[in-house]
């Protein structure tokens, strides 16, 4: 779906933001990117929608190469993207109006754009809000309407930026329910940056950036059971896999794990 | 939440709220052109009394209405304190020193009225169009200058997301003020000078923040395939109805009987 080949950066200033990225992502996977403030997440995920374009190397998209400027709709609306702050992102004060922004843009007829605002709307479980002004709807609400805004470009790849950032852990969950319902309902490919490690041991696959390298890729549980490695990149395991590293349980992830793990410990003691 | 009404839009579905937005705006300004016109008691009556009836079509409360007009009193009085003081004209009564003059109340009063109907009659506009509509129908009645390449899209998408920034903008305005409050700042007093000095601290995180917001917003807008330019489709195109006529009719009717009470 997505395919960096030896991809670096830097920005006018000249410092190398990105070096050497190899990733390749399937179609309908759920990857997660973490990392520590600056290392680099925000502007890879800029490369796989041809926001910014590689100063080395190369970005595919659907196989198309992010360079060529007259498929850029093409790869644009492969690629949905959805940012951190859901104020600064939304172009139109009504919810409908917002959703039918980038279908407008594709320059679709009216009928089509209106089948895709219907469509998106309920995919993210937002059809009765369409007529109302997007100031009043909750955090989650919103950032579920930019997930919407993003899906009536019929996207293959959904890149989250920190969408999570500033909703409350309930809008969180909302927002993660939805994209996991997403994934694995609609097949959707799913990049999603996040500080949240809870969220990241969510996806199939955890990629670990630092100082714009790639540092840590493979299953979450692969990933997190390396606790030392983790925090010496200035990160946190998610709390159960900590809980459970503490105890010398290395494994757990999730919170039943972890729950059963120190009941077979407890038991052990017992007998 | 900031009591600011502009460009805030209240859903419903009354016949004000299903005329079309190039109408709305077409009417408003005879209306206002018309209302600088006039000179008969009656017709500031006349006005009165339709303006209020608009409000009503439109189901828009009174409150809502009076939060609209806030924001202005102090124009509305100022005008209406210039005219009261500064007519020259015989002397009606007098306090002390100072002389009101019959022309002057006369004259005080209208202008007060001539405020308050623009003012309700406007904010009618932006209540019962979503703000969306309201700029596809500047777009179109401005699409004749696109041929002297005026870039009236362009314009068009300035306004609409203007009018989507506001209540943002304003929210943060509020909430800087009172983070400075609470350091100690004093925005209540002092002279027009140490007044205008203490929005200092205001207005540059507010300048900062709306940068930064506008960076966000034009990723956002790249994101979605968004091209400066580039020809676009729309999901509700604005379209007459038989509505939008019998919108005019009732217009015409109170143009006439405006224009009877002024000849009489
Ligand atoms: N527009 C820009 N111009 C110049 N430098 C930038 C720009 N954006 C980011 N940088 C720099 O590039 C580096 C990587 O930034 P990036 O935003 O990709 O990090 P990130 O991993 O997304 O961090 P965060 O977790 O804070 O979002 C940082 O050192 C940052 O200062
Ligand atoms: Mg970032």
């Amino acid at each position: 779906m997505i395919k960096t080949e030896n991809v670096s950066f830097s920005y006018s200033d000249g410092e190398q933001v990105l070096k050497n990225i190899n990733l390749a992502i399937e179609k309908g996977s759920f990857a997660a990117i973490i990392g520590c403030n600056g290392s680099g997440k925000s502007t890879a995920a800029k490369h796989f929608n041809a926001l910014l374009l590689p100063k080395s190397g190369a970005v595919y998209v659907k196989g198309i190469d992010t360079r060529d400027e007259k498929r850029l709709f093409e790869i644009r609306s492969a690629a949905g993207m959805v940012f951190q702050n859901p104020d600064n992102q939304m172009v139109a004060a009504i919810v409908e109006d917002e959703v039918a922004f980038a279908p407008e843009n594709l320059g679709l007829e009216r009928n089509e754009i209106r089948r895709r605002v219907d469509e998106s709307l309920r995919a993210v479980g937002m059809e009765e809000y369409a007529l109302k002004s997007s100031a009043h709807l909750s955090g989650g609400q919103k950032q579920r309407v930019a997930v919407a805004a993003a899906l009536a470009m019929e996207p293959e790849c959904l890149i989250l930026d920190e969408s999570t950032a500033m909703l409350d852990p309930r809008g969180r969950a909302e927002l993660m329910k939805t994209i996991k319902k997403l994934n694995r309902g609609n097949n959707l490919t799913v990049i999603l940056i996040t500080h949240y490690m809870d969220e990241a041991a969510q996806a199939d696959r955890v990629i670990v950036m630092d100082g714009g390298e790639i540092v840590m890729d493979g299953t979450p549980r692969a990933v997190f059971s390396d606790v030392e490695k983790i925090r010496s990149l200035g990160l946190d395991v998610p709390q159960a896999a900590e809980i459970a590293y503490e105890l010398g349980l290395n494994g757990a992830l999730t919170v039943d794990e972890c729950v059963n793990a120190i009941d077979g410990l407890l038991g052990g003691a017992r007998r | 939440m900031v009591d600011i009404l502009i460009g805030q839009y209240l859903a419903g579905s009354s016949a004000l709220h299903r005329t079309d937005a190039r109408v709305k705006i077409i009417l408003l300004i005879l209306y206002a052109a018309l209302l600088f016109m006039i000179k008969k008691p009656l017709s500031y009556a006349i006005f009165a009394a339709f303006t209020a009836a608009l409000t009503m079509t439109g189901g828009i409360g009174f409150k809502t209405v009076m939060k609209s007009i806030k924001p202005l009193r102090w124009i509305i009085i100022f005008t209406a304190a210039v005219n009261l003081f500064f007519t020259k004209g015989e002397a009606f009564f007098s306090v002390w020193k100072i002389a009101i003059a019959a022309e002057g109340i006369d004259l005080a009063v209208k202008m007060t009225v001539r405020l308050l109907c623009l003012i309700t009659a406007s904010s009618l506009l932006t209540l019962t169009t979503p703000p969306m509509r309201l700029t596809d129908a500047v777009e179109s009645l401005l699409s004749p200058l696109a041929r002297l390449k005026v870039p009236v899209r362009e314009l068009a998408m300035m306004m609409s997301i203007t009018l989507r920034f506001i209540p943002v903008l304003a929210e943060e305005a509020d909430r800087i003020i009172k983070a400075q409050t609470a350091r100690g700042a004093d925005f209540g007093s002092g002279g027009i000078i140490r007044r205008a000095k203490s929005l200092v601290p205001v207005m540059l995180p507010l300048f900062i923040s709306a940068f930064k917001r506008a960076e966000d917003l034009a990723a956002a807008m790249d994101a979605r395939c968004f091209i400066s330019g580039a020809a676009r489709t729309k999901l509700c195109e604005n379209r007459l109805t038989p509505l939008d006529a019998r919108a005019g009719a009732v217009f015409v009717v109170f143009a006439a009987a405006v224009m009877a009470a002024e000849l009489w």
